[in-house]
């Protein structure tokens, strides 16, 4: 028997919570729950729609690249199932436990993340998806609505990036909390 | 350098997005002379003026990336996908 028994935790158990900065509510950050997240890539010219049935929620397709897809949210069937019905166009890998995702809206969000990266944000369609940095941190940017967004980072980044989100986001007045 | 570069597939991305390889030069044959291949590693211009590199546009989409730059004026004249072209 080992002498540590390894223990499934949420990544941003232990992130900072509560109000911080100015008053009013100008972003709010949530931690999302660590559902599934596929990696899926293409064979070059593969139409990506079949793709669609296996995410749920706002834009449950990202592209990150030519032929290069995540696939997040809850969805129904297993991965096994969807390779099979997917072959030979596509393969697909789990990196569920290897990515966290965050969401950060209201009406500062945009404000916020422009000071992070350089896509541009008004030209970010909703449920448009842009793989880009944060800072230093690479992170996959989604528009899931008019003010929301949400961050899928690598898991050992997650604890960084929320930290910066809220440093960054007390001018507007900014609002952490789990899901 | 040119601090913005027009990716093909992600739009305008400053250039801390991408890492940089060097020229765009022909591989040599794989039974080349040493010298060649030395040649091919290790010896690089450095010209003023216009230059191909590859570039790889880590931050991003992660596709190689030929940049035709100057070097002097840091003019960014085209950007294509490596694989474009290729067989
Ligand atoms: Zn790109």
């Amino acid at each position: 028997m080992p002498d540590t028994l390894l223990t499934a935790r949420p990544a941003l158990a232990n992130a900072a919570t509560g109000h911080f900065g100015l008053p009013g509510a100008g972003v709010t950050l949530t931690a999302l729950p660590e559902d599934r997240l596929w990696q899926a890539l293409a064979r070059p010219g593969t139409d990506p729609a079949p793709l669609l049935a296996y995410g749920a929620g706002p834009c449950p397709l990202r592209s990150i690249g030519p032929g290069q897809w995540l696939i997040v949210g809850v969805g129904t069937g297993t991965l096994a199932e969807a390779q099979a019905a997917l072959a030979p166009g596509f393969a697909l890998s789990d990196q569920t436990h290897g990515r966290v995702r965050v969401s950060l809206s209201g009406p500062s969000a945009a404000d916020l993340l422009a000071k992070g990266t350089a896509v541009n944000l008004a030209l970010l369609p909703e449920g448009g998806a842009a793989q880009t940095l944060f800072g230093h941190l690479g992170i996959t940017l989604a528009r899931t609505g008019p003010e929301a967004f949400e961050l899928a980072v690598l898991r050992g980044f997650a604890l960084s990036l929320w930290d910066e989100l809220i440093l960054l986001g007390r001018e507007y007045g900014i609002g952490a909390r789990a899901a | 350098m040119a601090s913005l570069i027009p990716c093909p597939h992600c739009g305008p991305r400053p250039k801390e997005e991408f890492t940089v390889r060097g020229a765009v030069l022909p591989r040599p044959a794989a039974d080349a002379p040493v010298e060649e291949w030395q040649a091919h590693v290790y010896l690089r211009e450095n010209p003023r003026g216009d230059y191909a590199e590859h570039w790889h546009h880590s931050g991003g989409c992660r596709r190689w990336l030929v940049v035709k730059r100057n070097t002097a004026t840091h003019a960014v004249h085209s950007v294509t996908d490596a694989a474009e072209g290729r067989p």
